[in-house]
């Protein structure tokens, strides 16, 4: 039953889930139970008996998944695409990696229930806009506040300076696109520098941590990554552009995750020996370039994997994240495969966001983010049954779900 | 012999009367005047004030002449007999042009002027020959977009169909008639819509010469093609409609510049790469896929450069039209073209037999016949050869005098051009060719060089260059076969290429050298 | 090769799994396309030595996709200076070097609506075009004889190009109706005036008015409308003026509010053509459900999926698909949404749309049933001519070279280039964030 802004409550407790195909992602696939309980996968195995204030749940012919993971979202940060006041992931200033997405995530947006109905529980929220636009937070798709949906993973953003055209109607010549981008890079250059030697003040400050006047946060969200600790996701897409980012990420010693990299096929073996993880997305998108191939965009992830690079996938959507899944069926149907893709939208990207150890996979002792389907999510006949976030059972309830039953059979009708 | 203005005589063995002035012209070329069938010589250029919406003008139908609605307008209102693009045309052995008024869909009427006289009535010779149209919107105002323009052509052709059998009717028997409403414009298509006044419309692309052509197709007006840049394809429709086609003079940016050698190519095609790498390094790099598209562009420059030749091959007579060339580009181009396949005689008609007869003007010149205008051009050598100099051009019979300036030989420019890395073949007679890479380093005022050999991995410096003007000559030693040798080198430097002689041991023995520039030292 | 004129091709498919759309799935069975049209559908067909062959084994054949909203291969969208501009035609301008043709083509999809945009109330004339991409002249790729249709748009786009851009009416819903009420009524007298004059009852013509001449042919039923719409009330509003004005060939496109009023559109007899799941771009999609189509379908309105967008006709296949995730319709439903349907909305559902004897040759091939997310399209005829085929797609695709360009650009924005509704209404107007 709906409630007046959100959906119905998510209900908490403990569940067995019997009988399910279960895809683990982790340990292969097979058949058996899965017992949920204190929000965790608690028990996974054959016969597994229902304990005491246990719910259970007949998943016979069904499949048991995990959430699925976008690497790289708007959710919760726009909620109408024209009403520029709704929108929150774009601040003005070209250095400000301080701003925190996560804050911003508005936990009642609309397109909250619309996202996890689909199957997936967790998402990349991003900021954008200048070169160090803010930091990023991945959060779970359940809770009142942000803190209760953050899932422990954040992470600057560095817009790497661009070559290319920004648009069709970038009307810039080449010189002037050649000489942005040159400041660009020098700008990059110089601020990291900085950064450098903000973090030797401040390590070499220790304990008395007010050495420096004056207040500093955009240095000082910096500074995790400049000694390491916290991930640098380095938007950066052509491949002209990659390789300058790739000297870069070695020059400056970070810890990076390349995102975009929709060039990456052209640089894969670079990218493969520097070990760095990509984010791409979204995978339904067209070539760069007229001259690319039509289905550039789709073998992407395919050809990376292929040639070793570790893929995450996004869909870096705020309205239409619950596509995820499809972007991740045609990537593997261009040449990723099926099992490839699937580990791109969950375990893949809880490795890369250093959160493996509570999601991701079936495996007991993780969180309980899963859904229960009727077949493979990626096709789009799949129905989800059940889903899952931290344990708590959510309702498959959404605005448009709400929609469809009030008016596939309108009452009045017709007659007044 | 030119006597009031006409050509009196044309022959071997001439009369000359006393009072001639003559003009010696021993091995001497003489042509017609070029004719430009499609120009805005006279006008002077305007710098457009702003690209955006003019201010305080109802956007869904603004005046007429923001629109760019003006088929009443003659060049007489804007031309002026002294403006530099007269003398610049006629320095290019230009004696007469169509000049078309500048503006925007339906810019006015063009006329035929002579380049050369004393006041605006002097030099025009027909007036309002033409309807100067084009695909040309508006400013974010009615009609802003080509299909607008389109439109807004069909309304007021029609509109004028109308109106003019109205005002037919009515002058005929006015009685009970609504008297006809007077409205300039309509009034000046009343003759585009007799098919008297021909249009000459603007059609630089492909898509542009279809829409044209099937605008005109659908109206019947009587359509000339001008300014067209990619137009090849569409020649069996030109052809079969009967359309006569003006060709653009201009041609796309980078694509007269001289075919480098393979290495040189790399490096300034890929301007993908922002990083400065060494020539071996960018050759490994550049992929199959890279080299392809590179083919692409270079087949479809050659398209664009070798239109007329093509136009030519297909028996389609042309004129050229100047609308948008830089005046001074105009000889480089032509000879841009005759290389790609243009044969120097259909060039010549295209520049005066064809749009004499494109203008109906033939009668009167186009050639050199007796009794025709004189208008003519003196050449020191073939007009088709880069070098040559046009020395006299009359116009009307009025002679200009044509001046040559001299490249100096040590002006500044000339440093800037030699410095910078080459490489250089030398073509070694009985011998496999030499290849290499000479450096040539400007400090302050002096030269220095550095040179290497493909095959050897040494630099070898030479502290002494000699620049003068675009020569550049200087000696080293080199081991030849465990024999230090002296060599010297000599090259004439032009843009991005060089070539010269190298000799061996004093002159024991020589040998041709060319070479090409891989960047110079700002790069 | 049997090669009956540069347009039509022969060619017979063979055991392939047919989805006829209009007569069900028929498995192992041939298709032969004679002349550019089909000739027989069954098992065993042989034909002539000269016949090109396709094997499809394995691989399901279905009619061509039809995209009832797009905007590619024409070069230009929007005439956005005036509320009303129904003079003006995008047939006009089609570019048949537009790449992104061949890559609808790569989607299966083989007749699109090059359409107006949707800055006006009345917006111009449209053209339905065959994909022939290979031909180089733009009229070979008007879909000859195929109903004139032309743009209306309702709503945010309208008011915000007019209203807040220019100061003039429309600004509100409530303007946009009078817009469509003066210009039919102008329309009206317009036509009466020259039937006046046409029977000799008045001595001056009429001025002449081609935007006037346009709206006429609305009214006199030549015309189908195409009208870019979202709000229930809008929806209703533009069914009762057209009932005032006796007008009623009409398909609401986007429609996203459609499924609030399906009832009132099934009983008007128009259809709706929108999109699978695009939601929450503008405040007046921000109510609307992906389950659109479904609901539409289940009350009887024709309905179909389109794209508006150069990205999205690509994979049209799996946008159908999702009619099954929201709704539950049956494939035959589902792919209907992308085949008869659109024909039937665009008037030439008696050419296109499905695979009959006698239609014309329009046929994708997929490597597994369309509606299964691992499909990749084989291959696309139109008119018995292969125009995509996987096995030969080239590296470099396009036909026209720009000369002075250094290397192919390369386009960060990836690509989301859909709303292209709004397309050339000038940037300072148009907010949106993607």
């Amino acid at each position: 039953m709906a409630t007046a802004q959100q959906m119905a409550k998510s209900e908490s407790g403990s569940f067995l889930l019997k009988g399910a195909t279960l895809v683990t992602v982790s340990d292969g696939t097979f058949a058996g139970d899965l017992l949920i309980a204190d929000g965790k996968i608690k028990t996974i195995g054959e016969n597994v008996s229902l304990p005491a204030d246990t719910k259970e749940i007949d998943c016979s012919g069904k499949y048991i998944y995990p959430g699925m993971i976008d690497g790289g979202t708007k959710l919760g940060l726009q909620e109408v695409g024209n009403v520029s006041l709704t929108s929150d992931h774009n601040e003005i200033g070209d250095f400000i990696p301080h701003m925190e997405a996560l804050t911003a995530v508005n936990p009642n947006a609309v397109s909250i229930p619309v996202t996890r109905v689909n199957g997936i529980t967790t998402a990349l929220v991003v900021p954008s806009g200048g070169s160090f636009p803010g930091t990023a937070a991945l959060i779970n798709l359940i809770g009142y506040t942000p803190d209760q949906m953050h899932a422990n993973f954040k992470g600057v953003v560095l817009n790497f300076p661009a070559t290319g055209k920004r648009g069709w109607w970038d009307r810039r010549s080449d010189e002037d696109i050649k000489k942005e981008s040159e400041k660009a890079m020098k700008t990059l250059d110089d601020t990291w520098k900085k950064v450098k030697l903000y973090a030797k003040i401040d390590s070499a400050a220790g304990s008395r941590k007010k050495v420096l006047e004056g207040y500093n946060p955009a240095m000082d969200a910096m500074l995790e990554v400049a000694n390491g600790s916290r991930h640098l996701l380095i938007e950066v897409n052509k491949e002209a552009d990659i390789k300058a980012a790739l000297k870069w990420i070695e020059k400056s010693n970070v810890n990076a995750i390349l995102t975009g990299v929709s060039e990456g096929y052209r640089v894969a073996a670079d990218i493969a020996k520097a070990s760095l993880p990509v984010i791409i997305g979204p995978v339904l998108s067209i070539p760069g370039r007229q001259s690319d191939k039509y289905d550039a965009a789709y073998t992407n992830p395919g050809l990376l994997h292929k040639a070793g690079v570790k893929v995450v996938l996004r869909t870096s959507s705020y309205e239409n994240v619950r596509n995820l899944p499809y972007n991740a069926g045609f990537a593997a149907a261009y040449g990723m495969g099926t099992e490839a893709a699937l580990r791109s939208v969950t375990l893949s990207a809880a490795e890369v966001f250093g959160v493996a150890d509570q999601f991701g996979s079936l495996e007991e002792g993780k969180i309980a983010n899963l859904f229960v389907s009727d077949g493979d999510p990626f096709e789009t006949n799949t129905n989800i049954h059940h889903l899952f976030i931290y344990g708590r059972k959510v309702p498959l309830e959404s605005r448009h779900t709400l929609l469809y039953e009030e008016f596939l059979e309108r009452d009045p009708g017709l007659e007044k | 012999m030119i006597k009031d203005g006409l050509i009196h005589e044309v022959g071997k063995s001439v009369n000359i009367p006393i009072d001639a002035e003559v003009i010696v012209g021993d091995s001497m070329f003489v042509y017609a005047g070029f004719i430009a069938a499609a120009s805005h010589a006279g006008i002077p250029t305007k710098e457009e004030k702003s690209k955006g919406r003019p201010e305080g003008v109802k956007v869904s139908d603004p005046p007429n002449d923001i629109a760019g609605i003006t088929p009443q307008m003659s060049i007489r209102e804007t031309m002026k007999y002294n403006d530099s693009s007269i003398t610049a045309f006629r320095k290019q052995g230009f004696t007469m042009a169509h000049t078309l008024p500048k503006g925007r869909m339906m810019a006015g009427r063009g006329s035929i002027i002579l380049l050369g006289g004393e006041n605006e009535d002097d030099m025009i010779l027909v007036e309002d020959m033409s309807l100067s149209g084009s695909l040309k919107s508006a400013p974010r105002i009615y009609p802003a977009t080509t299909i607008g323009v389109l439109a807004t052509w069909r309304q007021l052709y029609r509109q004028a169909d109308i109106a003019k059998d109205h005002e037919k009717k009515y002058n005929m028997a006015p009685i009970g008639m609504k008297r006809p409403s007077f409205s300039q414009e309509i009034k000046a298509l009343y003759p585009v819509v007799n098919k008297e006044l021909p249009v000459f419309f603007s059609s630089p692309k492909q898509m542009d010469l279809h829409r044209t052509m099937q605008l005109q197709k659908e109206l019947g007006f009587k359509m000339v093609a001008i300014d067209i840049e990619q137009g090849w394809r569409l020649i069996p429709r030109l052809k079969s409609n009967g359309t006569a086609a003006i060709l653009a003079m201009n041609l796309p940016k980078g694509a007269t510049k001289k075919d480098k050698k393979k290495k040189n190519d790399e490096k300034e095609e890929d301007k993908d790469a922002d990083e400065i790498k060494k020539p071996e390094e960018k050759k490994e790099e550049l992929s199959e896929e890279k080299k392809t598209l590179q083919k692409r562009i270079k087949s479809s420059q050659a398209d664009y450069v070798g239109q007329a030749a093509t136009f030519e091959k297909a028996s389609v007579p042309f004129g050229f039209s100047f609308t948008k060339v830089k005046i001074t580009d105009i000889k480089k181009n032509i000879l841009a073209m005759v290389e790609a396949g243009l044969s120097e005689d259909a060039a010549l008609a295209a520049l005066t037999t064809n749009p004499a007869k494109i203008l109906g003007i033939s009668a009167v010149t186009g050639t050199l016949e007796k009794g025709k205008m004189a208008n003519m051009i003196v050449s020191d050598t073939s007009y088709f050869k880069e070098k040559a100099n046009i020395k006299y051009v009359f116009v009307d019979g009025q002679k200009h005098e044509i001046e040559v300036k001299k490249k100096s030989k040590s002006s500044g420019n000339a440093a800037i051009e030699v410095a910078g890395t080459w490489n250089y073949v030398v073509d070694v007679p009985g011998d496999s060719p030499v290849e290499g890479t000479l450096k040539l380093i400007a400090s302050e005022d002096t030269y220095t060089a550095e040179i290497s050999m493909d095959s050897d991995s040494d630099i070898i410096e030479i502290s002494e260059v000699e620049v003068d003007g675009s020569n550049v000559s200087f000696s080293f030693s080199t081991d030849i076969d465990g024999q230090s040798m002296p060599v010297s080198m000599s090259i004439d430097v032009s843009d991005e290429e060089f070539e010269g002689t190298v000799s061996l041991a004093g002159g024991m023995m020589t040998a041709p050298v060319t070479g090409s520039k891989i960047s110079t030292p700002n790069e | 090769m049997a090669n009956h004129c540069a347009m039509s091709q022969d060619v017979l498919i063979k055991n392939g799994t047919v989805i006829t759309i209009t007569d069900g799935v028929k498995e192992n069975t041939d298709v032969l396309i004679q002349n550019g049209k089909i000739k027989s559908i069954g098992a065993g067909i042989s034909a002539g030595d000269q016949v090109r062959v396709v094997e499809a084994e394995g691989m399901y054949v279905m009619p061509g996709i039809i995209d009832a909203h797009s905007h590619i291969g024409i070069d230009v969208v929007n005439e956005a200076t005036a509320p009303v501009t129904a003079e003006v035609r995008v047939g006009d301008v089609i570019n048949p070097y537009s790449v992104s043709i061949y890559r609808a083509l790569a989607g299966g999809v083989t007749t699109s609506h090059a359409m107006h945009g949707s800055a006006n109330a009345i917006g111009g004339q449209c053209e339905t075009i065959k994909h022939r991409y290979g031909e180089e002249d733009p009229e070979a790729l008007k879909m000859e004889g195929a109903p004139r249709t032309i743009k209306f748009a309702l709503g945010e786009n309208p008011m915000r190009v007019h209203g807040e851009g220019q100061g003039i009416q429309p600004k509100t819903r409530m303007g946009i109706e009078q817009v469509f009420r003066k210009a039919f009524a102008e329309a009206q007298d317009y036509e009466t005036s020259w039937q006046k004059y046409n029977a000799g009852n008045s001595q001056t013509a009429p001025a002449y008015d081609i935007r006037k001449e346009a709206v006429a042919d609305i009214l006199s039923g030549e015309i189908i409308i195409h009208c870019h719409s979202y709000r229930a009330d809008e929806i209703l509003m533009l069914m009762d003026v057209l009932e005032d004005y006796g007008v009623d060939k009409i398909c609401f496109q986007h429609v996203n509010e459609g499924f609030k009023v399906a009832p009132e559109l099934a009983a008007f007899g128009a259809s709706a053509s929108v999109f699978a799941d695009w939601w929450a771009y503008k405040f007046e999609v921000y109510y609307s459900t992906a389950y659109n189509a479904a609901i539409l379908t289940k009350n009887n309105v024709v309905t179909s999926i389109n794209s508006d967008s150069g990205e999205l006709i690509r994979h049209l296949y799996h946008e159908a698909g999702k009619s099954q995730k929201y709704g539950g319709l049956t494939d035959n439903e589902a792919l209907r949404l992308i085949t008869i349907n659109p024909a039937k909305q665009l008037g030439i559902d008696d050419r296109v749309g499905s695979i009959e004897v006698g239609k014309e040759g329009d046929v994708a091939i997929f490597s597994a049933h369309p509606l299964s997310i691992y499909a990749i399209p084989q291959m696309t005829i139109v008119d018995g001519i292969v125009r995509f085929d996987i096995e030969t797609d080239p590296v470099d695709m396009r036909l026209d070279i720009d000369p002075e360009e250094n290397m192919p650009s390369f386009y960060e924005l990836d690509a989301h280039d859909h709303h292209r509704c709004m397309e050339g209404v000038f940037e300072d107007l148009f907010t949106d964030q993607h």
